[in-house]
């Protein structure tokens, strides 16, 4: 098997999720891998010799880094097109600004959606460009969700927070909070005007150690989103499994499209049913055997580009 | 007006001040009882304490009915014969409250009685000087939230967070209190006061209470003329909002110390 040598980069100083699932993929990556792929800090990159591969992972988070200046982030540009192969991993719904951005980057040859199911790509992607990885665990946290299922259900049940949300504040996360407070109003509510996983600590946001100390202390990590197409934000469930709470999206539009995860509700009455019953324990069970069986992220990565 | 060498005894005084919120009282009367309740169950010191500003609304008869129809419950109404305003109301209470923390609850909003404790217990664990937590906004159509995360420098260019707040009236007082000539400002103007003086102000990410937008109502977002007032004196040159830092901490009683 040929492996070319390959280039990871990605941004330390903006949304730390993106930086954590750089470092998560590249130290899960089967050892024959591991040994011709880099992991890059995008600065660093920039005076780095060429690969014959480069994986973006977010292309406007990386070049949102404050230490790019509009120069360092046209060079950036300029050399990623100077890469033979050049792979933009990214986990955002197709038809947001947010995924939109992306396609204003380099000429990318693959467009690597990350997440629970395919989307439909937006016809600006050329044909073949867009391909599908299905977000699942390291192997390292397959240990973590293994200790998960073997909790007894008391310990679930004992936890002090009923509930918890976090997001950049919409109206309709506002709206979901109030909600979730009127059934039960001791649950945690951090929905700040922006940014709430902002990678520095001095914005005063939840850092990856931070949000994984609340949910453990947590039954049901809520969300919600407001994009046009059914999207489940499948980076949430790992993050909650991995702390042993129950992962819930509300979803009111596409709740029928998405219901096969068993997570997913269309309104806060239905919610409050399932809660009221022992199911968000097994469902945590179900979820963590599920992704358990999954090839880890980095294996499922790199068979992607068979030999 | 000095508050140094007050003290008070551990609990909580729930200080409503009101001026003509006759329409409004009941509601906000009735969820202080309701917190008072669960703190009693939980064996803290607790009480009632109105400030009526001299309301000509009937406001006075509906509290002279309080204290018979709730027995129960330790209640006292302080009846200010001549109106002296929010921020002159509130320092009167924060004198008068027998307990070291005060509940700033203004008449037109609602407290989420099933958090209060949780929000005593952070101010006793941290000491400190604000507490304050989320604020689901009812009365307007679009949902919102306001005093939504801990306090960083910018701040100083513009209030977010609502008064409606746990403070340690030692702590305030000894501060000055409330300025009684800010306008709508007071909250704004005592917190950038307490953080001069290096106050810890603390945000709990859970439910304090509810905020009631309602026409003619005080609201958060200062006027400007005011503001740029007190923005000479406490942000001269924007310097300080410019910082960019969180200037107060996040924190959750069974989760400990967030930011």
């Amino acid at each position: 098997m040929t492996i070319p040598p390959t280039d990871i980069v990605y941004s330390s100083a903006t949304d730390w999720f993106y930086a954590d699932l750089a470092q998560r993929l590249w130290r899960d990556l089967p050892p024959a891998w591991r040994a011709r792929t880099r992991l890059w800090d995008a600065p660093a990159w920039l005076a780095a010799p060429l690969p014959a591969r480069i994986v973006i992972v977010n292309w406007v988070e990386t070049t949102n880094d404050p230490r790019l200046s509009r120069a360092d982030v046209a060079a950036l540009m300029s050399k990623v097109n100077s890469v033979p192969e050049r792979v933009l991993l990214a986990a955002e719904c197709v038809g947001t600004v947010w995924f939109r951005r992306q396609l204003d980057g380099p000429d990318w040859t693959t467009i690597l959606d990350l997440g629970r199911q395919p989307q439909a790509p937006p016809e600006a992607v050329p044909p073949g460009v867009y391909r599908f990885l299905r977000y699942a665990p390291t192997e390292a946290e397959k240990g973590r969700l293994a200790q998960v299922c073997a909790l007894p259900p008391e310990a679930f049940r004992q936890r002090p927070l009923p509930w918890a949300i976090v997001g950049g504040l919409t109206p309709e996360r506002a709206a979901l909070a109030a909600a979730l407070a009127a059934w039960q109003p001791n649950g945690l509510a951090f929905l700040p005007p922006g940014e709430p996983f902002q990678v520095r600590a001095d914005r005063g946001r939840l850092g990856k150690a931070q949000l994984a100390r609340v949910l453990e202390k947590t039954r049901l990590y809520v969300w919600t989103s407001h994009h046009a197409h059914p999207y489940f934000e499948s980076f949430r469930l790992l993050d909650a499994l991995l702390a042993g709470a129950c992962p819930v999206k509300l979803d009111a539009r596409y709740a029928d499209a998405l219901r096969q995860a068993g997570c997913v509700f269309a309104t806060p009455d239905e919610l409050r049913a399932f809660a009221a019953t022992e199911e968000p324990w097994r469902l945590v069970v179900r979820l963590c055997a599920e992704q358990l069986e999954q090839p880890s992220l980095g294996a499922a990565f790199a068979a992607l580009w068979p030999a | 007006m000095t508050g140094r060498g007050i003290a008070k005894r551990a609990g909580v005084s729930i200080l409503i001040p009101n001026w003509n919120h006759r329409f409004s009282l009941p509601r906000a009367i009735r969820s202080a009882f309701a917190g008072m309740r669960q703190l009693q169950a939980r064996g803290i010191a607790c009480e009632l304490l109105v400030v009526d500003d001299a309301s000509r609304d009937g406001s006075q008869k509906y509290l002279f009915h309080l204290a018979t129809q709730y027995t129960d419950l330790p209640t006292r109404i302080i009846w200010l014969a001549k109106n002296v305003g929010p921020g002159p109301a509130r320092n009167i209470g924060l004198m008068q409250a027998a307990y070291r923390h005060a509940c700033l609850l203004d008449a037109d909003n609602e407290l989420e009685p099933a958090n209060l404790w949780l929000f005593y217990r952070a101010a006793l664990e941290t000491d400190a000087t604000v507490t304050y937590g989320v604020l689901p906004v009812r009365g307007d159509d679009r949902p919102d939230l306001l005093s939504n995360e801990a306090l960083h420098a910018r701040f100083y260019r513009q209030n977010y967070v609502d008064g409606f707040a746990l403070l340690d009236a030692p702590a305030a007082l000894a501060a000055g209190g409330y300025a009684p000539a800010r306008g709508l400002l007071e909250d704004w103007e005592l917190m950038m006061r307490l953080l001069a003086r290096q106050a810890l102000i603390v945000f709990v990410p859970v439910v304090f209470g509810y905020y009631y937008r309602i026409p003619g109502s005080g609201h958060t977002i200062a006027p400007e003329p005011l503001a740029h007032h007190l923005r000479r004196i406490f942000n001269q040159d924007e310097l300080r909002s410019r910082e960019g830092r969180l200037i107060g901490r996040m924190y959750h009683p069974d989760i400990g110390w967030l930011a």
